[in-house]
């Protein structure tokens, strides 16, 4: 009669607690689901157990909500922790950008209509008086609270977006997503494998026509997009756009588009603007190593810029 | 029918139909123009008398809006060994259909580079002659776009339409319908029109839904965000997401 070895017993015992454990495992699966925040559609996807689904909606909506009700225009408590937190990071970007990315932009945006939406061109001395009002450098921090003189607006606009797709990423990973992409209208952070097991392919949208201009793949990055095309108006066959140079308060020129990736969607955010902006875009992201841009100029060249990253030309034969 | 009249009816079509202005946006810098209510009767036989025009297009052709004679027309080409790519993503020939506002006298011509080419050879006169021997006006348009651009995107076949987060419908383009949706924060009203799909009205106030361009492409999509509404074109993903 055979009998087992000690050893085969006990191994035999262990393959079998292993093979019962698998089995009790949750069955991790695909699930996409859509919010609605920052006044435009959050697209996620992201790959855990059914069970999990309700949780991890629970912790996404929570770090939007959480966003949405400290950035949104009309709404910013300036001694929150979290307010303060994204002011230090955009500061730091201000000053990294020469001044090319700012926060307090709001007047410019209330001068030209795009808070209100009633557009309009403002007269020469119109700009030159709301000028004044613009520059991070009027913002002083004192115990904790961000004190603005009068007629000092800010708009979170450029970074706040950003910043609560990091903190909605944050939950998820504490959930235990292993595997997902959290995009909040085109600023996106996607982690692990797509469900083909590969990077996850990012679209940039063609500024000009229907259709990808490219196809990025990334993971452990975030992804942002600063472009002519997304919020603007149209006077006697010209376009003036949302993104303001606030050294002139008028639409920055030069540019159609910037995309950057990098491991903050927050910064990713933020850089993109000042990419927009600035006139020195190479200098900027200088600063930044862990980053890197795709441009696109006002005649529609593409250009990469920083950090390389994987970038597939769709737009040409 | 002589030069002038050619061109006449080329300037009657270009009058009334939107189409040019899209297969100029797609940037193709041949496209044959054919009108007659039996496409696949001639598409054939003037490409294959064309032949130098399209050998840069490869032998794939796709449909980029749906046609009523396509099975006819995939029929006729396959003959000729062109192939059909249901995805539209090789370089190729992209067909698509317009119909007329104006009925029109059969005719066809090639447009490259923005030139007209009258391409009626002696076997293409005879065919021409034949399209035209009844009189009988037509209100089909097809247009062939050669040298196609790889294309970035698909035509979808049904949209899907989403409230308050929740899948509620699913639409098919084929077919024009007006439909009227019911969301917890107003009403949204959705048309489809020849192949592509829009927001025809909402309750919301800044209606940037409205002034949204029609939508065909496989992912592209119309958001009303006031009413939490999403009309969103099915299809195959290129992509995992976009930016942008």
């Amino acid at each position: 009669m055979l009998t087992r070895s000690p050893d085969k017993k006990l191994l035999f015992i262990l393959a079998a607690l292993l093979a019962a454990g698998i089995s009790c495992r949750p069955k991790e699966r695909w699930h996409s689901f859509t919010l609605l925040f920052f006044d435009t559609v959050c697209d996620i996807q992201v790959f855990c157990p059914s069970e999990k689904l309700p949780a991890t909606r629970d912790a996404i909506s929570r770090a939007f909500a959480s966003c949405d009700e400290r950035f949104s225009p009309g709404s910013q408590p300036l001694s929150d922790p979290l307010v303060l937190e994204l002011y230090q990071k955009a500061l730091q970007v201000n000053q990294a950008s020469a001044g090319s990315f700012d926060i307090t932009v709001g007047p410019l945006l209330d001068l030209w209509g795009f808070s209100s939406r009633a557009y309009r061109i403002p007269l020469p001395e119109e700009v030159k008086a709301v000028v004044t009002l613009v520059g991070m450098g009027k913002i002083n921090l004192k115990e904790n609270t961000l004190v603005l003189p009068p007629g000092v607006k800010l708009d979170w606009g450029g970074i706040a977006k950003g910043w609560g797709v990091d903190l909605a990423a944050q939950a998820a990973f504490s959930l235990g997503i292993t595997h997902g992409f959290i995009n909040a209208g085109g600023d996106l952070y996607c982690w692990g494998r797509n469900p083909d097991h590969q990077n996850w392919r990012v679209g940039i949208k063609n500024p000009r026509e229907p259709g990808y201009l490219g196809v990025i793949s990334v993971t452990d990055s975030g992804v942002a997009t600063s472009g002519d095309y997304q919020r603007y108006f149209e006077r006697n066959g010209r376009r003036y756009h949302h993104l303001f140079d606030p050294k002139t308060g008028y639409p920055a020129q030069g540019k159609r588009s910037v995309t950057v990736v990098g491991p903050e969607t927050a910064l990713c955010d933020a850089l993109s603007t000042a990419l927009f902006v600035g006139s020195s875009p190479e200098a900027i992201i200088r600063n930044y190593p862990a980053y890197g841009a795709i441009l696109v100029d006002d005649r529609g060249n593409v250009v990469a810029i920083g950090k390389p990253f994987p970038f597939n030309r769709l737009d040409r034969p | 029918m002589d030069r002038r009249d050619f061109l006449r009816t080329l300037l009657a079509t270009a009058a009334v139909t939107p189409t040019l202005l899209e297969a100029r946006s797609l940037r193709s810098s041949s496209a044959l123009y054919l009108i007659s209510d039996t496409p696949e009767d001639v598409l054939a036989s003037v490409l294959a008398e064309i032949g130098s025009y399209t050998q840069q297009a490869g032998r794939f052709f796709a449909f980029l809006t749906p046609h009523p004679k396509a099975k006819e027309i995939n029929k006729a080409l396959s003959a000729l060994g062109w192939k059909l790519d249901k995805t539209a993503s090789r370089p190729g020939m992209v067909l698509s259909f317009q119909p007329l506002g104006l009925p029109s006298l059969p005719s066809f011509t090639l447009i490259r580079n923005g030139r007209v080419h009258d391409i009626r050879t002696q076997r293409l006169w005879q065919a021409w002659k034949r399209m035209t021997a009844s009189g009988a006006f037509s209100s089909c348009l097809t247009i062939a776009s050669l040298e196609q651009p790889r294309r970035s995107r698909v035509p979808g076949k049904a949209v899907s339409v989403y409230a308050d987060g929740k899948r509620l419908a699913s639409l098919p383009l084929a077919r024009d319908v007006v439909n009227s949706f019911h969301t917890r924060a107003g009403r949204v009203v959705v048309g489809i029109e020849a192949g592509r799909a829009r927001v025809i009205s909402s309750s919301c106030q800044h209606q940037v839904c409205l002034a949204s361009p029609p939508i065909f492409l496989a992912r592209e999509r119309i958001v009303c965000a006031p009413r939490h509404f999403l009309l969103e074109v099915e299809g195959p993903r290129l992509v995992d997401t976009v930016t942008g």
